[in-house]
């Protein structure tokens, strides 16, 4: 019954409804855009926190070998067991000289350690998954959207000598100038995060992209070849770019001298090491800057969206008064009338809450909004739903208060 | 006008809450409209700079007094691109001065050129760009052979005064026809007001010609091979004191924020626009009665919305005139600390044509309440 008579309010005011509705659609589309934003500006430092909060090196190679063997490095093991125990080694690998389906092209891979940190921003598709990396039937690679590839397609990858050819089977497709996690020898350093990305455009680079799992190479023989594998048997991979070489905080001293010496060697070509301390220092100074960027605009979307809110619901209230006092005295108790009004004003929040995320998500999936951060997460909804509620709170406050200052005479004499 | 004043004043008596909540509405949203316009621009220029930052390598010097940053070195520099990279760069632009000048502006040397077929040769687009942005002033520009062949031509430059033409006393300024620099005596067959010294073919220049800065401008997005190259060559010549900036790619991520924001301004703005249309439909509603016993009383319905309306632009612009001073006053400095560009934004002019889109929109909104809420029947509306 009351459901209903809220339903009727609705429908008997529906010009002021409709721009209470327009109004919160704006409201709820503004806070998804900027807490998607503000998420996003974060989100690169987020992923790599847990290995910049360690103790350790970030390290920029362009080249390491093992010093007894000469070896390239190609997989952390080998880069773990140098360094000895409670060492901790993620980071980038090359497959130099490969061919993709015998055209140039860079063929990075991950430890699982960043495939699992950090996702780079997908087109189409999917990133690796854990089921990924242990399966051996398939090789499964991500490439950057070139125009030429779709989910599903095969690409074959073959040594500098253009034998031992690969299937890779793509499982999504990168977006073009995005950051993928990375290192350039050029690329001009800040000691902090973002040393740790690379923004890979194919104007830029005129040579497509291929990014692969070092875990799931590693199980593959070909991808391990001995010496003699670089005469054509075999495709040879090498640690080369960032990695991120971390430890307990109880090594032991002759550890940390081996770590040292390592990193300082001169038959290692480093171009850039950073104590993993001070890039989170530097890290969080850039954060505070970029997030000092965004914080005028955020509390500007605040301060409106509050103004709207108070003012759209004590208008919407107002003009309620004279019918809920002729409720009243027709029988209605004021806490029914209370109720009636939060029936009024959830109808609309919510209705404008759908019709924004569906506003949102129909042309998203279209592609429509893919030049903005926009993302609807739990954290937008929770902020949506919390602005719902204030505006539901105001809602209620208002006729509380009114009502308990007047009487229903009163309140039919001033609100004729 | 008497009236205007007694139906505000009983709307404050009355309606206390409303009439405090349009006051603050509009007090806000007149300080969101003019935020929302400078953080628009700020974005759109960076955006901007990102997209134009990607056809450019700019790379300054630390070393100025040091004597191998010369026209000499850097030639040697260009020198040894292949021709595909040197065809792709739209010119090159240097900056600096000639040894003995002090370093100041009015002794700062800028050049365009381009490389052809190996030779240095002049850049027609400069001419029609000065042109564009008025700051050519007479004559001619270089022509192809004057350029490559080095022959001691000038485009003076210098302090212009549109009466008195340039200041003959300035050290690179014109003198009867002639210009004199580095020991050489250049003849004027232009003039530009663009720099204070005048532009002189770089073929005429000195090898110990001390360069400040240096530009590679491409057609399009500069390669990952052309920037290598461009910036090994620099580095293995100047080595450290060539200050290199990082690779000009924006990251697709910086790019969506920008537009984020540019759409966060606009919705700012609609929204604003919103919130006055649902105050300004309860204000004519609860006026709507009042209204219409005027109408009865002889007041034509052309007088009632006039009156309404004049009382609603009232509270608006001495509301909005209030929030422009405060935004200029005491927020403007504030966000000046945090966006770069953002001051650039405001003028007088500026902030004349933001209150008349501002007056605008309002105007509309009013019109459109009185539209769809003052008719013509008054039994019917009582």
């Amino acid at each position: 019954m009351l459901f209903k008579i809220g339903q009727k309010e609705f429908e008997r005011n529906i010009v002021l409804n409709s721009l209470i509705i327009v109004l919160l659609i704006i409201i709820f589309c503004i806070l998804t855009i900027s807490t998607s934003s503000l998420l996003n500006s974060t989100n690169k430092y987020r992923a790599l926190y847990s290995l910049i909060d360690s103790t350790g090196y970030f390290l920029g190679t362009d080249l390491i070998i093992n010093q007894e063997t000469r070896e390239l490095i190609r997989d952390k093991k080998q880069l773990e067991e140098i360094l000895g125990d409670n060492i901790e080694v993620a980071g980038q690998y090359v497959l130099p000289g490969a061919f993709l389906n015998g055209q140039d092209a860079n063929i990075w891979s991950y430890d699982w350690e960043i495939i699992d940190n950090y996702t780079p921003s997908i087109v189409k598709g999917r990133w690796f998954n854990k089921k990924d990396i242990v399966d051996t039937e398939k090789i499964y690679g991500v490439i950057l959207d070139t125009g030429e590839y779709v989910v599903g397609d095969k690409v074959i990858i073959t040594n500098w000598n253009n034998n031992c050819p690969v299937e890779i089977e793509i499982i999504g497709l990168l977006e073009d100038s995005s950051s993928v996690f990375g290192y350039m020898p050029f690329s001009k350093n800040k000691s902090n995060y973002l040393d740790g990305y690379y923004t890979y455009n194919l104007e830029f680079e005129q040579v497509p992209l291929l990014l692969l799992s070092n875990d799931q190479l590693g199980k593959y023989s070909y991808f391990n070849p001995d010496i003699e594998g670089l005469e054509g048997e075999g495709i040879q991979r090498q640690q080369k770019g960032a990695v991120f070489i971390t430890w307990d905080n109880n090594i032991v001293d002759y550890q940390n001298t081996i770590v040292e010496d390592f990193i300082f060697n001169s038959d290692n070509n480093i171009c850039f090491s950073e104590t993993l301390e001070s890039m989170k220092i530097e890290s969080n100074r850039s954060i505070i800057r970029q997030v000092t960027n965004i914080l005028p605009i955020i509390i500007c979307v605040f301060v409106l969206v509050i103004i709207a809110t108070v003012s759209v619901s004590a208008i919407s209230v107002k003009r309620q008064l004279h019918n809920y006092a002729i409720y009243y005295i027709c029988g209605l108790k004021w806490k029914d009338c209370i109720y009636i009004s939060l029936i009024h004003s959830f109808i609309c929040s919510s209705t404008a809450l759908v019709i924004a995320y569906i506003g949102i998500l129909v042309p998203k999936c279209m592609g429509v909004f893919s030049g903005i951060s926009l993302k609807i997460g739990i954290i937008q909804l929770i902020i949506c739903i919390f602005v719902q509620i204030i505006f539901i709170g105001f809602s209620l406050i208002m006729p509380i208060n009114i009502i308990k200052k007047t009487s229903a005479k009163a309140l039919l004499n001033t609100n004729k | 006008m008497k009236y205007i004043y007694k139906n505000i004043k009983s709307f404050f008596i009355e309606e206390k809450l409303i009439f405090n909540l349009v006051i603050i509405c509009i007090f806000f949203s007149g300080i969101i409209f003019n935020f929302s316009f400078g953080i628009y621009h700020e974005f759109k220029r960076l955006s901007y700079e990102d997209i134009y930052g990607t056809k450019e390598l700019c790379i300054s010097f630390n070393g100025l007094w040091n004597d191998n940053i010369t026209k000499g070195e850097m030639m040697k520099v260009i020198s040894l691109l292949d021709e595909d990279i040197t065809n792709d760069i739209d010119y090159i632009f240097i900056v600096g001065y000639f040894p003995g000048d002090d370093i100041m502006v009015e002794n700062k040397f800028e050049f365009h050129f381009a490389i052809r077929d190996g030779r240095i040769t002049y850049v027609k687009d400069v001419y029609n760009n000065i042109v564009q942005l008025g700051f050519w002033v007479s004559g001619e520009y270089f022509t192809k052979s004057q350029y490559e062949n080095g022959e001691l031509v000038a485009l003076c430059g210098g302090i212009y005064d549109p009466y008195y033409g340039f200041d003959e006393s300035y050290k690179y300024g014109d003198k009867d026809g002639y210009v004199y620099i580095d020991g050489k005596k250049y003849r004027c067959i232009g003039y530009q007001r663009a720099t204070y010294t005048p532009w002189i073919p770089i073929t005429t220049v000195s090898d110990d010609f001390n360069i400040e800065y240096i530009a590679f401008v491409t057609y399009e997005t500069m390669t990952k091979k052309e920037y290598v190259t461009i910036t090994s060559a620099i580095k293995e010549q100047f080595g450290d004191a060539a200050d290199i900036p990082d690779y000009p790619i924006p990251d697709s991520d910086d790019t969506k924020l920008y537009n984020s924001i540019i759409i966060i301004c606009i919705l700012i703005a609609v929204i604003s626009s919103v919130v006055y249309a649902v105050l300004y439909q309860y204000i004519i509603y609860q006026r709507k009665r009042n209204l219409n016993i005027y109408r009865i009383c002889g007041f034509t319905l052309k007088n009632a919305r006039k009156l309404y309306m004049t009382e609603c632009m009232a509270i608006a612009s001495v509301c909005y005139i209030i929030s422009v001073i405060f935004f200029h006053a005491i927020i403007l400095p504030q966000l000046e600390k945090i966006y770069y560009f953002i001051g650039e934004s405001y003028s007088l002019s500026s902030y004349l044509q933001l209150g008349i889109i501002y007056f605008v929109i309002v105007y509309i909104i009013l019109k459109i309440m009185m539209v769809t809420n003052l008719r013509n029947d008054i039994v019917k509306e009582l």
